[in-house]
């Protein structure tokens, strides 16, 4: 049985680590919290369909920062986002993933000690909040990524200590680029 | 069709850009779609707009899009409370539509009786006489024998044409040009219509060579009401397919398009038809337009009709399924400009059409005002080889049809299609004639014009103002 690890969830947003590769046009089964349910990704239209296992009901979900590892392999690891087109799919993706994301967060305290926070999108360090050795909150907004000339606050995964800071003040980031350490203390 | 329901989750029996379409209108409106596709389109489009998705077993589109019971099944399972069906496929069956009222869900469509009525020509023709509907001079009930024939045929002259009565589709038709073809034609013609459709009654009617055919998009409700939304000229067609389609018709004075209009209101509601509808007419002259049929579905080309009327017809074709009322009277409907569609199909017309299906490599659309373009089409997708070849539809509008017209060149000029030949480079020659620009054109039209669209199509490779040059100046030559 694969695991999921969900990392935040915002009111429409909701990010996946997927721990395994999923090759593409296969069903995958995985378990969410109690939920067993079968995956599938599709390259060509940037989507991965999500169904309870024993049903046939498919839910589409769009995908966006799809990592892929070897050129000849096109399977996808790592961290996604998913996110469902129109409002009644945003509702979708939270209803369908409250479970999992409720029991993860609480589940996160006991398995989760140390992550790396990445930056969403590329942009440039405008504002450090936060520096070296500072403890914060969950939810603690630690620095400002400036992206299109808008301000985006990253903020703390969860409660603990910020071990590394690795971005500086001015620095421009690329997507994916780790921001900071953080440690459960 | 059940009065004042919510339809809140709708299952799109269909695939490509109908299903893509459709969807589209259920999510303004707020409702939910099921998606099917079976295994070869599971990189399809469809798939991935709709709410919800369900794989259809099996192979082929018999047992896929084809398959009632299975479709009916899921339909049930995935919650859906109504179907769509699109065009095509199972949109005129009525075996379909009566699985989904037995099945307690609602059918976007007329009733299984209605579809029944209209869906046999013999009976529609029938009705319609009976109505003082103008039908083509002919039988109204099967032919037994070729004796039967040769009287109908002393009746009204030659040519004529033999129609099986559960026919469609430009398919089970036969011209009797001769008497000594008649006895062979007419046993052919029956052969034809049991093999294909499962009847062989077949009858007879006067042929109109090269007609103009224009049909009329009529909208009923539950309650009796009925409108049409004016006419679409579809004349342009390559043995029987329609290629290219606009609305309204240059052939219409206004006069003539309240009187046909009417008729074709007229005809519907007297097969106690309800929801959307298209009543074809093949005019001899502007004047004399007969009855052919009526298509119990929503069209190909309906967007050029969404396109001057204002009207979303898949809301309204919903509005209509939950028993609601029209929302307006014949004369509060206004007809607004003038709009073409071209359709693009993977086809070659330098190679006499030939399908094309395989990978769409570059896909640049054209936008701007007033441009439509309905497709499944995306860049990378397969264009599989088991369905029909229309990939996409290009619709604009203008205030004018000279306005229309460039636009669409415009919008032509700037789709780039990479990876398979479509017939975009067709519609680019078409605009140019002259005799099309002046609106003189009826069915045969393709095949006595058809030597300078493929000679067009021969310049795919040059730069598009050359191609413009050399054709304008071949066009002049063929005066």
């Amino acid at each position: 049985m694969q695991h999921w690890k969900i990392r935040t969830a915002e009111a429409n947003l909701v990010e996946v680590s997927v721990p395994f590769k999923m090759v593409p046009g296969c069903w995958v089964r995985a378990r969410v919290a109690a939920r067993d349910v079968e995956m599938m990704h599709v390259p060509a239209l940037d989507a991965v369909f999500m169904r309870d296992l024993g049903s046939s009901l498919e839910r589409c979900f769009r995908l966006s920062q799809v990592q892929c590892v070897g050129r000849d392999h096109p399977a996808l690891q790592g961290s996604l986002t998913l996110w469902a087109h129109g409002k009644s799919l945003q509702h979708v993706a939270v209803d369908y993933m409250r479970c999992g994301v409720e029991s993860l967060l609480q589940a996160r305290g006991t398995q989760q000690s140390v992550a790396d926070v990445t930056a969403p999108m590329a942009g440039e360090c405008v504002r450090l909040y936060k520096q070296e050795g500072d403890v914060v909150e969950a939810g603690e907004t630690v620095l400002v990524l400036d992206a299109m000339k808008m301000e985006n606050q990253i903020n703390a995964t969860f409660a603990g200590k910020i071990v590394r800071m690795l971005c500086a003040h001015k620095d421009r980031v690329t997507c994916g680029q780790k921001l900071f350490r953080l440690e459960k203390c | 069709m059940g009065c004042d329901v919510r339809i809140n989750r709708v299952l799109v029996a269909n695939r490509g850009e109908i299903a893509v379409r459709i969807v589209r209108t259920l999510r303004d409106l707020g409702r939910e779609s099921v998606a099917i596709y079976a295994d070869v389109d599971q990189e399809s489009l469809h798939r991935s707009m709709a709410d919800f998705s369900v794989r259809l077993s099996g192979q082929g589109v018999a047992q896929t899009y084809l398959n009632i019971e299975q479709i009916v099944a899921i339909a049930q399972s995935s919650g859906a409370d109504a179907v769509h069906p699109g065009y095509g496929f199972l949109a005129e069956s009525v075996a379909f539509c009566r699985a989904v009222e037995e099945a307690g869900l609602v059918f976007i469509g007329p009733s299984a009786v209605a579809m029944q009525c209209l869906g046999d020509k013999i009976a529609a023709r029938k009705l319609m006489i009976e109505h003082q509907v103008a039908v083509v001079p002919g039988g109204v009930k099967p032919l037994e024998n070729v004796a039967e024939l040769a009287a109908c045929i002393e009746d009204i002259g030659l040519p004529v044409i033999l129609k099986a009565s559960g026919g469609g589709g430009g398919r089970g038709m036969r011209v009797v040009r001769r008497l000594e073809d008649m006895a062979l034609s007419f046993e052919q013609c029956q052969r034809e219509a049991l093999q294909c459709f499962g009847n062989d009654a077949i009858f007879c009617e006067r042929y109109i060579e090269s007609p103009r055919h224009i049909e009329f998009q009529v909208l009923c409700d539950v309650y009796g009401n009925g409108v049409h939304l004016f006419e679409r000229d579809c004349s342009i067609q390559r043995r029987h397919q329609k290629l290219f389609e606009e609305a309204p018709s240059v052939y219409l004075s206004s006069q003539q398009r309240n009187t046909l209009g009417a008729e074709a209101v007229r005809a519907v509601l007297a097969a106690g038809y309800c929801g959307l509808g298209t009543v074809e007419f093949i005019c001899e002259s502007p004047d004399q337009a007969y009855f052919m049929e009526v298509n119990t579905r929503i069209q190909v080309e309906h967007p050029v009709t969404e396109c001057i009327t204002g009207i979303d017809l898949v809301a309204e074709q919903i509005r209509v399924a939950e028993g609601k009322a029209l929302a307006w009277k014949q004369d509060e409907i206004r007809l607004h400009g003038w709009s073409m569609e071209a359709r693009i199909n993977a086809e070659d017309p330098a190679q006499q059409f030939l399908p094309t299906p395989g990978r769409v490599q570059r896909w640049s659309v054209p936008l701007g005002p007033h441009v439509r373009l309905d497709s499944h089409v995306y860049e990378g997708y397969t264009i599989p080889d088991a369905y029909d070849s229309m990939i996409a539809k290009l619709i604009v509008w203008g205030n004018t049809r000279e306005e229309a017209i460039a636009r669409l060149k415009r919008a032509l000029a700037e789709l780039k299609v990479e990876g398979i030949p479509t017939t975009a480079l067709f519609h680019s020659a078409l605009l140019n004639c002259p005799k099309f620009v002046a609106g003189d054109f009826d069915t045969s039209y393709m095949q006595a014009e058809w030597e300078w669209a493929a000679t067009a199509a021969r310049l795919a490779p040059h730069a598009d103002e050359i191609a413009e040059i050399s054709l304008v100046g071949m066009l002049g030559e063929m005066g």
